[in-house]
């Protein structure tokens, strides 16, 4: 198992990429908290859950995913990024540290990396 | 004609027997005879005329009678212009005539010719001016080399008024507009009055664009410059913005016979439109490229998603086919619009309802009725809408065929629409299904797949009811959505 049980939010609106991130960190002994196809969800979900990781989509369908991200950064939680485009400025220059992997990437391969951070 | 002067007969003329002529009129006669550039003498205050042979050419028909007659008798037709000059010369001042055209016949047929006068005073031993020498010269030629390179130089202006590329020569280190055809004149606005002033003072908006500067390295180093697509902020008519063009030119530089710079020609042609399809084609393919990834990175996810929700290969197989095509038949009828830069130019709905139920529509009905109904009135689907749409109706038709109306003979769908206030309300019927006994696909990946793109991507939101012969969906899906989200 990569995972022991921690919560794990995933942003991504794309509903096959989501769900298949979705199973994929719950093989992998993860709980998902989302999928969150936009921020207002996302940040919803966070006012209700702790989360130790997290696996974001950079476009969501109500903007960039910079204040999530940016959220879970600062308090220091393992943050793994998928984009179609590139990292949001903001991001790249505060977070240089910040993984961005470009789609398509396999959902196992994010879950993996995710996994790396959290235990490392 | 030396022997008609000795023949002729003075003793007739003001001017007397030879024997008496004073010294300076032997001399210059002397002098006149023994040479062959045309050249007469006037003497007396009657201005009797003497030549030589090559004037005799230029009299013409006046000559032989001209000898010994008076000047002002024998030229009597140009005597306004010339009556003035030669009363200056009598005055003691040496003047100067040039370009006089004359007709004349020395070979054989009339040809205008073309002289300069130089007239020069001629004193006596007292001292006092006795008559007038002049030497002329044949400017012909000259002339006429003048004229065919002023009329080569119209041709050519000519030429440059009709050429399609941008055209103008400036003077000087200060570039000063000596010419623009009709093309730069154009480009530049045709009510700016551009010649006679430097190109800083007469385009201000120039400044800084580095145009200048280039100007001057030509202008100082005698080299070309060439360049191509290079913007420029231009004002093209007074009152407007200054808008942004793309030139290809070059600034040859004009050198004088020593081969000083004298100025610069330049030649341009205005690329604008081709610079912009260029930035379009690169857009366009930008976009194409990230839509390429977009649908691979959908593709991969329902690799993953149909492996677990399948149990055999064969089934896997057809599962994934068939979400594939629906993914393929939505990317085709969705089209990249570069005049919005919106991907997904668009398509209507009910063109994508039935590009998604085509292969379901087309089976044997045994009941004589259409397997699937559509009603509604069409409106504009765009964007990554049409994608979320197609995979969502997708699902309800592999699902209805699976355990819904389109699994039983004589089942069929009537998919209804319309608009309700700001939203498009949709409503999928299935009729004459079997008994449905399972629910197992209600909690399976296709009805999260539904809900995930009507309300997670679309903002919808969605209501499933199982009737007794198939289920009852609808959807309510904010207008704004189906008109093109963001990626």
């Amino acid at each position: 198992m990569l995972f022991d049980g921690e919560n794990i939010l995933i942003c991504e609106d794309e509903p096959f990429i989501a769900l298949d991130l979705a199973a994929s960190v719950e093989e992998a002994g993860g709980r998902v908290v989302g999928p969150a196809a936009s921020i207002a969800e996302a940040e919803r979900l966070l006012a209700s859950a702790t989360v130790q990781g997290a696996i974001l989509d950079v476009h969501l369908t109500d903007g960039e995913v910079t204040p999530v991200a940016q959220r879970l950064m600062e308090a220091g939680i393992p943050v793994i990024v998928q984009t179609g485009v590139g990292l949001p400025d903001i991001l790249r220059e505060r977070y240089p540290d910040l993984r961005a992997y470009q789609k398509p990437v396999p959902a196992r391969r994010l879950v993996e990396e995710l996994a790396k951070l959290l235990s490392g | 004609m030396a022997d008609r002067m000795r023949r002729f007969d003075w003793l007739r003329t003001p001017l007397g027997s030879p024997r008496d002529w004073p010294r300076s009129l032997h001399t210059l006669v002397d002098v006149m005879l023994g040479s062959r550039q045309p050249m007469f003498l006037t003497w007396g205050p009657e201005r009797i005329l003497l030549y030589n042979d090559s004037y005799a050419l230029i009299l013409g028909k006046r000559n032989p009678e001209a000898l010994g007659r008076g000047f002002e008798d024998v030229w009597f037709d140009i005597m306004d212009k010339v009556k003035p000059i030669l009363d200056r010369a009598y005055a003691g001042e040496p003047t100067h005539m040039d370009d006089i055209a004359l007709l004349m016949h020395r070979n054989g047929f009339p040809e205008e010719a073309h002289f300069s006068f130089s007239y020069t005073p001629v004193r006596d031993e007292a001292g006092s001016v006795a008559g007038m020498f002049c030497a002329c010269t044949e400017t012909t030629h000259e002339v006429r080399t003048k004229a065919a390179m002023m009329a080569e130089k119209e041709r050519f202006e000519q030429l440059f008024e009709q050429a399609p590329s941008l055209m103008c020569m400036v003077r000087g280190p200060e570039h000063v507009f000596e010419y623009v055809n009709t093309a730069y004149r154009t480009f530049v606005g045709k009510e700016r009055d551009v010649i006679g002033k430097p190109v800083g003072a007469a385009l201000p908006e120039l400044d800084n664009q580095g145009f200048l500067d280039l100007l001057d390295s030509v202008y100082r180093t005698g080299e070309a410059f060439g360049a191509s697509q290079m913007p420029v902020e231009i004002r093209r008519e007074p009152g407007l913005p200054i808008e942004r063009r793309y030139l290809d030119f070059i600034y040859q530089p004009v050198k004088d016979a020593s081969g000083i710079v004298t100025g610069i020609f330049v030649e341009g042609y205005d690329v604008t439109e081709r610079v912009e399809a260029q930035e379009r084609q690169k857009l366009l393919l930008r976009e194409m490229n990230h839509r390429v990834k977009n649908l691979f990175s959908i593709a991969i996810g329902m690799v993953g998603i149909t492996a677990r929700s399948t149990q055999t290969k064969q089934e896997m197989t057809q599962a994934l086919q068939g979400r594939l095509g629906a993914l393929a038949r939505a990317s085709a009828i969705s089209q990249f619009d570069p005049a919005t830069r919106k991907s997904g130019g668009g398509t209507m709905l009910r063109t994508l309802i039935g590009e998604v139920m085509e292969p379901y529509a087309d089976e044997d009905d045994p009941g004589g009725r259409e397997r699937i109904q559509l009603e509604g009135e069409d409106l504009p689907v765009a964007g990554d809408a049409i994608t979320s749409l197609a995979l969502a109706l997708y699902e309800l038709a592999t699902n209805a065929i699976k355990h819904g109306s389109l699994s039983a003979p004589g089942g069929s769908i009537r998919i209804a629409w319309g608009i309700d206030g700001s939203a498009l309300n949709f409503f999928w019927d299935e009729e004459g299904g079997p008994p449905l006994v399972e629910r197992r696909e209600v909690r399976g990946f296709g009805t999260s797949l539904v809900k995930r793109s009507l309300e997670g991507q679309l903002n919808g939101s969605v209501s499933w009811q199982w009737k007794r012969d198939g289920l009852s969906f609808n959807a309510r899906i904010p207008l704004t959505g189906l008109a093109g989200a963001t990626s």
